[in-house]
């Protein structure tokens, strides 16, 4: 079920919420739960089976490590002291060989769904190359609605379960909320379970300005997504699937649509869903801050798939760079080399497993692993050589704060992430590659035709429409990040001002949207991981 | 379980709620005929529903035969043979990649002003599947009915000064009655695993179907569900039409399974490598088709009638192009 369907929005999300209004405080978590997964039957059919296994082992395995952590608790209190060390050490392999079973089991499902087929491919490339005459069958798996996303946020439930953030779940029904609660399953926000379980359980009276609110946010999520990015979709597609056909100026106006695109669709599908579970009372954790703003490759993922940046931060980068050996590694590089390579270099070395893993979530192909260590090459050059840096802005005087260099720092990261969104977007690494020396050739049609500008895959007053809404969207940006809140800007004009901008919002979508005949429903992007 | 009842502060409120919906609904009701095209022809931003459109421009009562379907309908069979060889007057009712909800919404328009004897059901339009859920199609039809600003909202692209001035008009008239002819040869290779697939008629879909029969019944109009041969279709389909029929009394010719009695052929009878019939795979099944509605049901034969003088017109015509078609393909 697409979020920007009728079925979803007024259908589901309708029905959904006027239950949920309805009935009694105590049984509305009972709501959220059975839409969740009548929501997961709806587009997902009989894959429902891989959600449940993976519900049942972050129950079970919370559970045990729980009962583990309770034994460790009373060996503390309680056991002699010589056998306390020993028996310390055996609950921590316990836990520890239960944390690993759950590892494997979920990421064991998710690399076999996801990743089985990129596998086999590559080693009957292999064995083709080395001349063996044996293929492995290429299977094709139809994988679960989410599994991307619920995986890391039922793993990072049970890790922080076994570092005693919190006690297990001891409901399997409310664990099953938190894992399948529809907003975010098709494409997260990956959720924290102490953050957003305690508003899933709670049950939230109707609360009028909330309601408005979250129309409003949905609404705006349907501009970004049916006015911008299913718009922009047409010229991407008409550039990127027949690359060989354009060059030079035509292939990084595909590259930037596809920037707004990506941007559009991914952010508008968030307020769609944050719009969605706020009708409950329950907030999503934010997954953009105004990106495009950032200084930095580090500052923009910090301000883009906010949640996946934190889980691969808190789950991957941490244990490792706090691990002994990367501390072995510091120590290594403060005897032997400098003050600034022993601090960076166990950061360096962490974020390669952290890139490489976020290349590999993306995708099951080379290019998506490329995809992350471009930014791994980014940042650890940044880091590397930031004394160098230093240096070169003493040298010329620059102002690191005034608005000249601020400027240039954010045309720099613009760059370098429209560059990644090409190695993203492209068919395959090769294209990229092609792609990317076709930037600098003028073979191909030219950017502007008999006077006029050419635009593959849509008609100028489409694409006037795409730089419309850039506008916007840059327009929104500017002021949120001058710390003015748009809506709250609206909701204190006079009704007619604010019925008109509303009203005016409703028809910009309903009007300008790409949708009905003409035009082919996109589906969310990130849904695809 | 008790239910709770919101509190009079809140239904006030949400009466706001609800009065700025009526205000939204009463906008898009005035902005409609802005919207909505001023002619059932090309030039209207009509994108591609101008051969379906077309009949609503054909003179008051003079169809015996419309025909209701995708290009499948439209590809496989051609009203202006049936004219030359019985002077039935049949027009294809058919939009590419049309559902049947739009296709009874558009059926009903027509209806208003013409009363067939009969109407063909072309079944590929009963396994015509939305992008999304068949709700979403079934709701979107009902929201373009209500709001045709809704359908036609991507004329904001070509709205010109006459759209504030002028009523809608259906002045566009198709000379081959709705039929696209198809040139080239593509032949296409059925495979036996086509057959194996599981298809049914979604319920909403027969729900629908449902209502255009009962349409019929209320105006005495017969009704005919054939199936041309597509590579889509398979035994499934057949079967699950086969049974709709047979629930409802209704007869099902089948001209793809019965395709050898006719003399069709997949070498030299596709446009497109089986998506659709060229013109002399269509030519071929409206032949037997006319053979079959001569013995089955009683319809009148135009030809000569001052009335219809302007089909043998538009029949020299179709012709032409039938003849260039066979000399390219001949070339």
């Amino acid at each position: 079920m697409n979020y920007t369907t009728y079925s979803y929005l007024l259908l589901f999300l309708g029905g959904t919420f006027l239950l949920y209004t309805l009935v009694p405080q105590k049984q509305k978590w009972i709501i959220l739960l059975a839409a969740s997964l009548f929501f997961y039957v709806v587009s997902s059919g009989p894959l429902i089976v891989f959600l449940l296994g993976t519900t049942l082992s972050i129950y079970l395995s919370a559970l045990w490590l729980d009962k583990l952590a309770a034994v460790q608790s009373l060996v503390k209190k309680g056991a002699p002291k010589e056998d306390r060390d020993t028996l310390k050490r055996h609950i921590l392999w316990q836990k520890r060989a239960v944390l690993l079973l759950l590892l494997l089991f979920n990421f064991g499902l998710l690399l076999f769904m996801k990743y089985f087929g990129f596998f086999c491919h590559n080693v009957n490339w292999l064995f083709a190359f080395v001349g063996l005459d044996f293929e492995l069958p290429l299977v094709k798996m139809v994988l679960p609605l989410g599994i991307s996303f619920y995986t890391l946020q039922a793993v990072g439930y049970v890790v922080d379960v076994y570092r005693g953030k919190f006690p297990a779940e001891r409901n399997f029904a409310r664990i099953t909320l938190f894992l399948s609660f529809f907003p975010q399953i098709v494409e997260g926000p990956i959720g924290r379970y102490d953050e957003l379980a305690p508003q899933l359980y709670e049950g939230h009276t109707f609360d009028y300005e909330r309601f408005t609110g979250s129309l409003q946010l949905i609404l705006w999520g349907l501009f970004k997504k049916v006015v911008i990015a299913d718009r922009a979709n047409a010229l991407v597609s008409a550039v990127f699937d027949h690359y060989e056909q354009y060059a030079g100026l035509l292939i990084a106006l595909a590259v930037l649509a596809y920037t707004l695109q990506l941007y559009a669709e991914f952010s508008g599908c968030m307020d769609i869903v944050t719009g969605s579970a706020r009708l409950f009372g329950v907030g999503l954790s934010p997954n953009f801050r105004r990106p495009f703003f950032s200084r930095s490759v580090t500052e923009f993922w910090r301000r883009w798939h906010i949640t996946l940046g934190a889980w691969l931060r808190d789950y991957v980068f941490y244990p490792l760079s706090l691990s002994k050996p990367f501390g072995r590694l510091s120590k290594a590089a403060r005897k032997h080399l400098s003050k600034h390579l022993a601090a960076s270099l166990p950061a360096i070395a962490a974020l390669f497993f952290v890139w490489f893993a976020n290349g590999v979530w993306h995708g099951a192909a080379w290019k998506y692993i490329a995809y992350g260590l471009y930014y791994y090459v980014i940042i650890a050059l940044g880091m590397l050589c930031e004394p160098l840096f230093a240096k070169g802005i003493g040298l010329l005087h620059l102002r690191r704060e005034s608005a000249g260099y601020r400027l240039f720092q954010m045309l720099r990261t613009f760059l370098l992430v429209n560059l990644g969104m090409l190695l993203f977007r492209a068919k395959s690494l090769s294209a990229a590659v092609a792609m990317f020396g076709s930037l600098f050739s003028s073979a191909g049609p030219s950017l502007i035709q008999n006077g006029v500008l050419n635009t593959p895959g849509i008609r100028l007053a489409d694409f006037y429409v795409l730089l419309a809404g850039a506008a916007i969207l840059l327009i929104v940006g500017i002021l949120q990040e001058r710390g003015i809140g748009v809506r709250a800007l609206i909701a204190r004009q006079p009704l007619v001002i604010r019925w008109a901008v509303y009203l005016a919002a409703v028809f910009v979508v309903v009007i300008f949207g790409a949708y009905g005949m003409g035009y082919q429903r996109v589906a969310f992007i990130y849904a695809g991981f | 379980m008790r239910i709770r009842i919101p509190g009079r502060t809140t239904l006030f409120r949400l009466s706001k709620a609800v009065a700025f919906t009526a205000v939204f609904l009463i906008l898009l009701h005035l902005l409609s005929p802005l919207l909505a095209p001023k002619s059932n022809g090309p030039d209207q931003g009509m994108l591609t529903y101008i051969r379906g459109r077309s009949a609503l421009a054909e003179p008051t009562d003079t169809l015996d035969i419309l025909s209701i379907g995708n290009s499948n309908l439209y590809a496989s069979f051609s009203p202006m043979d049936l004219w030359k060889s019985h002077g039935y007057a049949a027009y294809n009712v058919g939009e590419p990649m049309v559902d049947i909800y739009h296709t009874a919404t558009l059926l009903s328009d027509i209806l208003e002003k013409q009363h067939p004897r009969l109407l063909i059901i072309e079944a590929d339009v009963l396994f015509q599947r939305s992008q999304d859920t068949e709700y979403d199609a079934a709701i979107a039809a009902a929201v373009d009915e209500a709001f045709p600003a809704v359908q036609f909202h991507n004329r904001w692209k070509s709205l010109g000064r006459s759209d504030f001035t002028q009523k809608p008009r259906n002045n566009w008239k198709s000379r081959k009655k709705g039929y696209l002819l198809l040139k080239g040869t593509e032949a296409y290779i059925p495979s036996s695993s086509s057959y194996t697939v599981k298809e049914s008629i979604h319920p909403l879909i027969a729900a629908c179907a449902d209502r255009i029969l009962s349409q019929c019944r209320e105006r005495d109009i017969q009704v005919l569900i054939t199936a041309a041969p597509c590579k889509a279709w398979n035994a499934s389909r057949h079967q699950a039409v086969q049974h709709y029929a047979d629930k409802r009394d209704i007869p099902f010719l089948d001209l793809a399974q019965n395709s050898d009695a006719y003399g069709f052929s997949w070498d030299t009878d596709s446009s497109d490598g089986g998506f659709h019939l060229n013109h002399r795979g269509a030519q071929k099944l409206t032949a037997y088709l006319g053979g079959y509605l001569e013995d089955h049901y009683t319809l009148p034969d135009h030809r000569g009638e001052a009335a219809y003088a302007s089909w043998d017109t538009d029949y020299q015509a179709y012709q032409k192009d039938s003849d260039a078609f066979y000399a390219a393909d001949a070339s």
